[in-house]
């Protein structure tokens, strides 16, 4: 179980977070949804010790910035919104880094077996640098899967922090790797992402909180925060939540007439 | 690696045989190797002159390529120079205010000093500048690299400022060692300096093969380094302290010797990858090869005068860094 309780976080001397309250259960997808600039990024950086906050984040009960860093790093993985690289490192360096931080002993094949589960089989050799955006989001993605392998380990879940995890993946990948965050989750392990995709939201998450302004406007599963009045709060313009006529998976479609 | 080490013994070889005294050494050499006796001039150009400057030329060379390579995993960019801790800007103001400055203290402390002045203050400068400039780059107990390399130019402005009013101070045979200094040689190499320096640069380069997982980590930038469970603060500070033991005692012992430090990590990122496990210790053997057919062109070019080596590093260097640049523009990324 991780707790975030009342965290407020200033940036350059604006309050960016104003006393946000967040959790999110083992076993299940919790999702951060909200407009840009609202603060999913900066929480996430909060609950991740990269930026400096007041109020307390605990996991499993603990403080986490008690813990020191290699145990968290056996606890938890990070994938950030964005990364360059500075030297001209192969796929296969990259994603062993995950490895070598991991707790688990394994062998350099996980490496191999990570890139396959992110549809990038055979990438091994390549240099990062010379990948698309969406190869290079996909193979940190398998560095943060060999650092926490196995969903549980020896001091109880083990998590996955992401940051818009499939924004600039073509829809086949980001349904790839939504199912294989699910997946992760139905196995016990706890996994955080911020989304920018309500649809996809809608069909994964297990529990959202909705962000405006620095704030958790609800927290709760999908039936309770993806309404009409709430997300038109949020996001300041007229959406509609519908339910497609096959299953009672809901969507969102933005209202044009309204924007205007 | 094993080409290399090959590569050393051989250039250490060819180092101890080449000079000003000529090729009756190698017959010297395989005369000792064998077990038979040689000439007391012999010895003393042997023991007392090439084996030295044959150990100095192996721990600057490695010094200055190992302080390059972590210099450059620290700051995440392939450009960085040891230079860039504030150690070389420091370590000439300290030698040019001894060369200069020297002449103005009591004749006794002249003696007693010795030629040990010149390197010492050249150390004592090296170190001053990058504590001070580490002081200023580290705020609640996080040292911005971003706040180190500006800072880092803006000492170095400085320190050449106070050395150009030095420099305007001294008299033509104070110039003319400056001159020297600044252009590093390794002809003054004596086991006396060798005690000095040694201890100072192997204890540092016995620290680099700890930093090599988390250099590899840091190249994902800091943030993700942490989250990997690198201790990245006080990773930074093994980093710097090390290179400024290194850089500063290879300075102090040799003058300023350029484009090592940047050359030889870029060559060995061509040839065996990034992965700092592997670059460290191929950039010391490298480093120390390099340095040494650098000083064997230096003493033969011009024979029988010599040529300082900062002059021969930096003309073979200088275009062959802008032959790597211009060649690796789209992989360096810049
Ligand atoms: N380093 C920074 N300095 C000042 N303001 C920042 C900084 N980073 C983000 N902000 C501001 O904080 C707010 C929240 O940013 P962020 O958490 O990145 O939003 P998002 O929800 O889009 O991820 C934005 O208004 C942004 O402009
Ligand atoms: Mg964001």
């Amino acid at each position: 179980m991780l707790d975030a309780r009342d965290i407020r976080v200033s940036l350059a001397g604006t309050p960016v977070l104003q006393g946000v309250h967040f959790r999110a259960r083992p076993g299940q997808v919790t999702t951060i949804v909200g407009p840009n600039g609202s603060g999913k990024t900066t929480l996430l950086r909060a609950m991740t010790q990269e930026a400096s906050y007041s109020g307390e984040v605990t996991l499993d009960g603990e403080d986490i910035s008690r813990l020191p860093g290699w145990q968290l790093a056996a606890r938890r993985a990070v994938l950030p919104q964005a990364s360059r690289i500075a030297f001209p490192f192969t796929v296969f360096e990259i994603v062993r880094l995950g490895l070598t931080a991991s707790a688990e002993a394994a062998q350099e094949s996980r490496v191999s077996e990570a890139l396959d589960r992110v549809g990038l089989a055979g990438f091994e050799g390549r240099f990062y640098q010379e990948l698309s955006g969406g190869e290079q989001q996909r193979v940190q993605l398998a560095r943060v899967l060999t650092q926490v392998w196995e969903p549980i380990g020896a001091e109880g879940a083990r998590w996955l922090f992401l940051d818009e995890p499939v924004s600039s993946l073509d829809i086949g990948h980001q349904l790839e790797v939504m199912s294989l965050l699910a997946a992760y989750a139905q196995a016990g392990g706890g996994v955080i992402a911020v989304m920018h995709d309500l649809n996809l939201t809608a069909m994964y998450a297990d529990d959202i909180a909705i962000l405006a302004d620095g704030r958790v406007l609800r927290q709760g599963p999908p039936s309770a925060v993806l309404t009409d009045s709430l997300l038109s709060e949020a996001y300041g313009c007229a959406v509609r939540v519908n339910a497609a006529p096959a299953g009672d998976v809901p969507f969102i479609l933005p209202h044009m007439a309204s924007i205007s | 690696m094993l080409v290399l080490s090959g590569l050393l013994v051989l250039t250490s070889v060819a180092s101890l045989t080449t000079g000003a005294s000529g090729a009756s050494l190698w017959k010297a050499l395989t005369q000792l190797v064998q077990g038979e006796e040689i000439s007391l001039r012999e010895r003393v150009i042997l023991f007392d002159i090439r084996l030295p400057r044959l150990i100095m030329g192996i721990l600057v060379g490695a010094a200055l390529a190992v302080s390059g390579a972590v210099m450059q995993g620290l700051f995440r960019n392939p450009l960085a120079d040891p230079g860039l801790v504030g150690v070389g800007a420091g370590a000439g103001l300290g030698a040019i205010s001894a060369i200069v400055l020297g002449s103005f203290l009591p004749l006794g402390m002249q003696a007693s000093l010795g030629y040990f002045m010149v390197p010492a203050a050249a150390f004592v400068g090296g170190w001053v500048s990058t504590i001070v400039l580490y002081r200023i780059a580290t705020h609640r107990g996080r040292t911005s690299v971003a706040v180190m390399l500006l800072g880092g130019i803006a000492l170095g402005a400085l320190t050449g400022a106070l050395s150009g009013i030095l420099i305007y101070m001294a008299d033509d045979s104070q110039l003319r060692d400056l001159t020297f200094w600044g252009l590093g040689s390794l002809a003054g190499a004596t086991w006396d300096k060798i005690w000095l320096a040694a201890p100072l640069i192997m204890l540092a380069l016995a620290a680099t093969p700890f930093l090599a997982r988390s250099l590899n980590a840091l190249a994902l930038g800091e943030a993700p380094a942490a989250h990997l469970g690198i201790p990245v603060q006080r990773m930074k500070n093994i980093s710097i302290l090390s290179v400024a033991a290194a850089v500063g005692a290879a300075v102090a012992a040799s003058g300023g010797i350029g484009f090592i430090g940047i050359v030889v990590p870029h060559l060995l990122r061509l040839l065996i990858g990034p992965d700092h496990r592997f670059l460290l210790p191929n950039a010391a053997l490298l480093g120390a090869v390099l340095l040494l057919a650098a000083d064997m062109i230096s003493r033969t070019i011009i024979a029988p005068a010599e040529l300082p080596i900062g002059i021969v590093t930096a003309t073979l260097g200088g275009p062959f860094f802008l032959w790597i640049l211009l060649r690796n523009r789209s992989l360096l990324d810049l």
